[in-house]
């Protein structure tokens, strides 16, 4: 049993760091019993705080699997060629030939330049016989409904016999 | 990985050239018409447009009126083709006709008058903007096609009837 002068020179010695395990294990033995010196009292809470930290054990560590760090290059090669695919497939699709439902001989590029208007004033009496065309046309159209829609109004207010006006009988229809 | 960024790159840009073809009706659907010797065949290039605003044209009865009508008209317009022929005509324009594709060319008007003449007009649009008017003429003794590509002004073309006749 140590007594409390080697308890004290002990932990002088503790405290400088110079102790050896052994001598270590003396100072907690004497800390861990009951005739500790009033002197060496102050000390006695740390010491059994080193007791009681021994004790302690850490949880066990969940195991986890290594983390793959590599690339999956597998899923990446299957995944582009499905969108490989996929495009090729839709540009397959955008650049099928229409079907017109007439047989169309196959398109060849053609050299308009071989029937280009050079010529500045030809070019204008073409450009203006083809704007008329299509001015007078484009105008045409519009005139041809109006004047139909006018006639079918004429028809509308015709007072058919024994009618109102704005009926249509069987008699008109069959007059128009 | 390197190479397959670039094939994909690679099909990614390939359908911007392969879809470079011609926009109008008369390349891509009568391109035969062209080379057949009863059709004449005209076309002005949106080129030569600027050469009439620059020359100074040298024509009897030029009214300077219509010039400027005229050329704000085809301001936009790139490229104008023609093709006529006084020969079977109406069995060119029942051809024509079943030739153009609806789901491409929404049907403008049609106009048939008493005497036989026919007239068909149909446009082609990208993005609300008519990028094609086509006009498909056919009477007894005359069929035409008439298409005008570029950003066509339909208000601007029927005013111009105005100008030209004023």
């Amino acid at each position: 049993m140590t007594d409390h002068t080697t308890a004290e020179q002990l932990l002088h010695r503790y405290f400088e760091g110079n102790t050896t395990l052994d001598e270590e294990a003396e100072l907690r033995d004497y800390f861990r019993g009951e005739d500790v010196h009033p002197a060496l009292k102050a000390y006695d809470p740390m010491f059994r705080y080193w007791a009681t930290a021994a004790g302690v054990t850490a949880p066990p560590a969940k195991h986890r699997a290594a983390v793959q760090r590599r690339l999956p290059l597998r899923w990446l090669t299957t995944v582009a060629a499905a969108c490989l695919l996929l495009f090729v497939v839709h540009n397959w699709m955008e650049l099928e030939p229409e079907i017109t439902g007439f047989p169309v001989a196959a398109t060849v590029p053609i050299d308009w330049s071989k029937y280009e208007v050079t010529d500045p004033e030809e070019a204008y009496l073409v450009l203006r016989d083809a704007l008329k065309t299509a001015s007078t046309e484009l105008n045409r159209g519009p005139r041809m409904t109006i004047r139909e829609l006018g006639e079918l109004k004429e028809v509308l207010r015709q007072k058919p016999p024994g009618g109102r006006a704005g009926e249509l009988s069987l008699t008109t229809i069959k007059k128009y | 990985m390197k190479y397959l960024l670039s094939l994909l790159l690679l099909l990614f840009t390939a359908p911007a050239f392969a879809q470079n073809v011609p926009r109008d009706v008369i390349s891509n659907y009568f391109a035969e018409y062209v080379d057949d010797q009863d059709f004449t065949v005209v076309y002005v290039s949106g080129k030569i447009f600027q050469l009439v605003k620059d020359a100074k044209l040298d024509l009897d009865e030029l009214n300077e009126a219509e010039v400027e009508a005229i050329l704000r008209v085809v301001k936009d317009i790139q490229g104008i083709r023609i093709l006529h022929t006084d020969l079977n005509a109406m069995q060119h324009w029942k051809k024509a006709k079943s030739r153009i594709p609806t789901d491409k060319y929404e049907l403008l008007f049609k106009v048939r008058t008493q005497d036989g003449d026919n007239v068909e007009a149909f446009i082609q649009d990208e993005q609300a903007v008519i990028s094609e008017l086509f006009l498909l003429i056919g009477a007894a003794d005359n069929f035409a096609m008439l298409s005008f590509v570029g950003n066509i002004d339909l208000t601007r073309l029927s005013d111009l009837q105005r100008a030209i006749e004023r």
